[in-house]
């Protein structure tokens, strides 16, 4: 197909065409097989832009080869985010790369998470986070003191007799200025009646009565 | 006696010290326990003893062994201006078996910790409380070979009340109110589920929302001046007191207790008008009296950073702290304004009297509470009326105040015998509802400060423990309906097991689901199996051999009173684990890694009741442990499932994490330390790969998290690869020695078919810590 000039400085052919380069500035040169124009630059053709959107309708399928789409990073896939727009997402290495998920769930109700069935933690034993705290075995008796024979740390417990014998914690020695709180605090421990060496016999609290509400009920204050 | 005194060792029980606590006192004949206080020239043996709160020692031979077999769990309380006395069943400070309290001495003796020492003065007024004390006494000093007592497991908690940590209870449900304001199905008012749940948010929903006009303030001047807001629990039902003691106790046995679980925090939707100072302070008044002061938040709130936006959408959301306090009914949890330049330094930790900024009706500064009025309130609506009323506090610092703009004055700055509180009056009004949200800080799980610390949670079965709580043994095929629906793999567990006792001369298979060979220690009751259990027994067990080391889930459910169950599981026999208290060592639960506790379920309520175990974990070995509260017992076992393959697979994971605690602070509003000092978490698979009784099965990491994503005390929905697992492990990645701590733990489960139809593909790296919590980058 001859080229053709035509009025306003614009021209068409067919791509196979040699363009012409004595044109004027932005002379305009169509392709009529292919659809495209070009503009003259002074030294170049160069393809002249949408300047537009360009709707889906106007892509011919197929068309778009993958070596045109913006470079991301290595390793990393291209999908819909949780938002739903087209984004890289995660590396496909590792465990992930063939996770099945399902739809992430933020309602977090009644209804869609349950508890667990219960735990097993290391060595079965966890932190009470308190001010203070001890169990009186090795290396946990330090700040107590004791005044007669009859208070002293043995077998892992703090023992008082009952002679004049008397063990002190001093909590100013931990607290500082802080001191003890008028308004909330709480002291717990376990007591527990030993064996007496005296011939009158154990000693123990009557625990069974204590759980007859009607005894119990003589010695409430609520 | 075993408290906290005002004299150090010197001073013995017969001698006179500020003394509160515990005495112990024994002859040959008669004795008693008793709690109490004593103050000025009073000694503890004599006068903690006059304090009516206790009861008596019995020397009979029958309970002899009693003293060598159970030791008794102690907890003194302070909660304001009340001293609380509690007696529990169990280590984990849960179970309470009996409470006492005192008003007066607190609040009159007890409230000066700055007074000066006066040495060994007869007057003996120094009020402070210093020293941890055990101290004996029968008037001589003859030496060892009294009478003994032994003291363990000592802990104080200064500035606030103590929570525990007990990883057997990180199986709670939070539940929240939702949009259209409906119930759950299922749920009742004072049901389980509410005080079961980790987070309790009760927005109204019905009525209309408040505005300025309304006057829902602190600086509210059209008649009384209010000078505190808040929400008061108006009934026991009420979510935050009900609990597994009170919420099943009747008319015989309510004297147990009227407290609930421990909180972590209460928060307000608060904004302001006008232009407010000072410092925005939780506090907690009870049996609706200015004169029942019982705490104060650990943090404060700058007033000036409130939204002055009106309404709850644009309120700003104020959390007070108050780790540990046990509410009752007719608590009033209230917001008030404290005196801006005060530090408890600089008041010698005397409580700060609130101070008013406002000046007239002309140049208002108010704080309003978001709430909404609805005068044909329900307790289904809104939860208000019975259960969390608006409330306020009034003329407690203007004098003789009528009407009008108030007189500003600052009346109690020395009013150290009874502080300001006493001042002033309360009222409520049902017909407006605050929002409000409630968090219990009982079932947080803290780790040891140790090397890569983790936390199992057994997963795989729907957690029906609690829809099934209360239905009738009528309901048996609803049960069996709800295991073979959903997975063809679960079948009823025969014979296998057989249950021995310590002496291994009777032993029962009553897992057996007939009524055909029942031994000795059983009975056919009802069609049931009945075990007998002997009074206060906890060295007595039930082993079953289950041949192989795997993962199983048994449920059961039994008819019982007055006592606990505790299931240990070892993958091989062993002669060395022992969990008695009649040993000179006693048990500790947390102490042993041998046998490990799976599960533990109490009811110490004194009339019988539904409960539903759930056992899941591995094991070859499986101890059942009964420990009665009193009396001989009977416990029966009404059904029993088990399945040893996941039936449900996760797909998310919802952990709440336990990352600050709140220190009372004059000069920071919200100064924390670190409980989870961890860094980073490691969420791992349980591959299931173990080959013998001997090889614990290994783990694979599906997700790396930064603790610094998660939201303190709140849900992080965590994105998982969807697994068959039977156990996710959270662990510690950091190096050196960390602590993890959670409040709450939960999963997402969908069935085969749903993820069959319904599941997508999402790459993951299961080492980046960069992605979000849903998985994407």
């Amino acid at each position: 197909m001859a080229i053709k000039y035509l009025a306003g400085n614009r021209i068409t052919g067919v791509a196979a065409d040699t363009k012409p380069t004595n044109v004027a500035v932005n002379s305009v040169f169509t392709e009529t097989d292919t659809k495209k124009d070009f503009i003259w630059s002074g030294s170049a053709w160069v393809a002249a832009g949408v300047g537009a959107t360009i709707e889906g309708s106007e892509i011919t399928t197929g068309t778009i080869p993958l070596s045109a789409l913006a470079n991301g990073s290595a390793n990393k896939s291209i999908g819909f985010n949780s938002s739903g727009v087209a984004s890289e997402l995660a590396s496909s290495s590792g465990v992930g790369a063939k996770s099945a998920v399902m739809e992430y769930d933020t309602v977090g109700k009644y209804s869609s998470y349950e508890p667990v069935l219960g735990v097993n933690v290391q060595n079965r034993k966890r932190d009470q986070f308190a001010t203070y705290r001890s169990d009186f075995s090795t290396g946990h008796t330090s700040g107590w003191t004791h005044s007669g024979d009859g208070a002293y740390v043995s077998g892992g417990s703090l023992h008082g007799q009952a002679d004049e014998s008397t063990s002190v914690y001093d909590l100013y020695a931990l607290l500082g200025d802080n001191k003890v709180d008028v308004r909330n605090w709480t002291l717990r421990f376990t007591f527990r009646p030993n064996q007496s060496s005296r011939t009158q016999g154990d000693i123990c609290l009557d625990y069974h009565q204590k759980m007859n509400p009607d005894i119990v009920a003589n010695h409430k204050t609520l | 006696m075993f408290g906290l005194s005002s004299k150090d060792e010197s001073r013995h029980c017969s001698e006179s010290q500020n003394f509160v606590g515990f005495v112990y006192r024994a002859s040959s004949s008669t004795g008693d326990w008793n709690w109490g206080s004593c103050y000025g020239s009073q000694n503890p043996r004599d006068h903690c003893r006059d304090d009516g709160m206790g009861g008596s020692i019995n020397y009979s031979v029958s309970n002899n062994a009693w003293a060598h077999k159970t030791r008794v769990f102690l907890e003194i309380i302070r909660h304001g201006n009340r001293f609380f006395f509690r007696r529990y069943a169990d280590q984990d400070f849960r179970e309470c078996v009996d409470e006492y309290y005192q008003d007066q001495e607190a609040k009159n003796y007890f409230t000066d910790p700055d007074e000066s020492e006066d040495g060994n003065s007869t007057t003996q007024n120094d009020q402070r409380l210093r020293y941890i004390k055990m101290s004996g006494s029968n008037g001589t000093t003859g030496g060892q070979g009294m009478m003994d007592g032994r003291v363990d497991y000592v802990q104080f908690w200064n500035g606030s009340n103590g929570t525990m940590s007990a990883p057997y209870y990180l199986t709670r449900r939070a539940w929240e109110r939702d949009a259209t304001g409906t119930k759950p199905s299922g749920v009742e008012i004072g049901g389980r589920e509410m005080h079961g749940a980790t987070i309790f948010r009760n927005f109204p929903v019905t009525g209309t929302e408040n505005t300025n006009s309304d006057h829902k303030c602190i600086g509210n001047e059209s008649s009384n001046f209010w000078d505190a807001v808040g929400c008061r629990i108006d009934s026991q039902d009420h979510p935050a007191v009900t609990n597994r003691f009170n919420g099943e106790r009747d008319s015989e046995f309510n004297w147990v207790k009227y407290f609930g679980y421990p909180l972590r925090s209460v928060s307000f939707w608060l904004w302001k008008e006008g232009s407010p100072t000072g410092r925005l302070r939780g506090v907690i008044y009870g049996e609706n009296s200015t004169s029942h002061f019982r705490a104060r938040s650990q943090n404060w709130i700058d007033v000036s950073t409130l939204s002055s936006t009106a309404g709850k959408a644009n309120a700003t959301k104020c959390e007070f702290f108050f780790d540990g306090y046990t509410p009752r009914t007719e608590d009033l949890f209230l917001v008030e304004l404290e005196a801006p330049t005060k530090t408890d330094a600089a008041d010698g930790y005397t409580i700060p009297a609130p101070f008013y900024r406002g000046q007239s009706d002309s140049s208002t500064a108010r704080v309003h509470i978001a709430c909404r009025n609805d005068p044909n309130n329900d307790v289904d609506d809104n939860w208000s009326g019975q259960y969390m009323r608006f409330c306020n506090l009034y003329s407690r610092q203007s004098s003789s105040q009528s009407s009008g703009v108030p007189t500003m004055n600052r009346t109690g700055a020395t009013n150290t015998a009874h502080y300001w509180y006493n001042e002033g009056s309360v009222s409520s009004d049902d017909n407006w509802t605050p929002y409000i949200e409630w968090k219990w800080g009982a079932d947080c799980y803290v780790s040891p400060n140790e090397a890569n610390p983790y936390i199992d949670c057994y997963v795989g079965e729907a957690q029906w423990k609690n829809n099934q709580y209360g239905r009738s043994r009528s309901h048996q095929s609803d049960w069996k309906k709800d295991i073979s629906s959903a997975d063809p793999y679960t079948y009823t567990w025969n014979t296998s097991g057989t249950w021995e006792t310590t002496d291994g001369s009777t032993h029962t298979n009553f897992w057996d689901n007939d009524s055909d060979s029942l031994d000795s220690y059983t009975q056919t009751y009802y069609n049931v199996r009945r075990q007998d259990f002997s009074a206060d027994e906890f060295d007595a067990y039930r082993q079953a051999d289950f041949s192989t080391y795997a993962h199983r889930t048994i449920i059961m459910r039994v008819y019982y009173r007055y006592g606990s169950f505790m299931f240990f599981a070892q993958p091989q026999s062993s002669s060395t684990f022992s969990p008695t208290d009649s040993s000179s060592t006693p048990f500790v639960r947390d102490s042993s890694d041998d046998w490990e506790e799976i599960c533990f379920d109490e009811n110490y309520y004194g009339s019988y009741d539904e409960r539903v175990i759930v056992i899941s974990g591995y094991w070859r070995y499986l101890r059942m442990y009964h420990h009665t509260r009193a009396n001989e017992q009977q416990a029966q076992f009404r059904y029993y499932y088990y399945a040893d393959t996941p039936r449900k697979y996760v797909s998310h994971i919802d952990i709440v994490p336990l990352k600050k605690n709140y220190t009372h602070n004059g000069a920071s509003a919200n100064a924390t330390t670190d409980i989870m000092t961890a860094t980073q978490l490691e969420i791992q698979k349980r591959n299931d790969d173990q080959t013998s009784d001997s090889v614990e099965p290994t783990y694979t990491t599906v997700r790396t998290i930064n603790v610094s994503a998660l939201t303190d005390g709140e849900s992080n929905y965590i994105r998982v690869p969807i697994a068959d697992t039977t156990s996710y492990r959270i662990r510690c990645k950091d190096s050196g020695n960390k602590r993890i701590a959670f409040s709450s733990i939960r999963v997402k489960y969908h069935s085969s078919n749903d993820i069959s139809f319904n599941h997508g593909h999402q790459p993951m790296t299961a080492t980046d810590a960069s992605l979000q919590l849903n998985g994407e980058a």
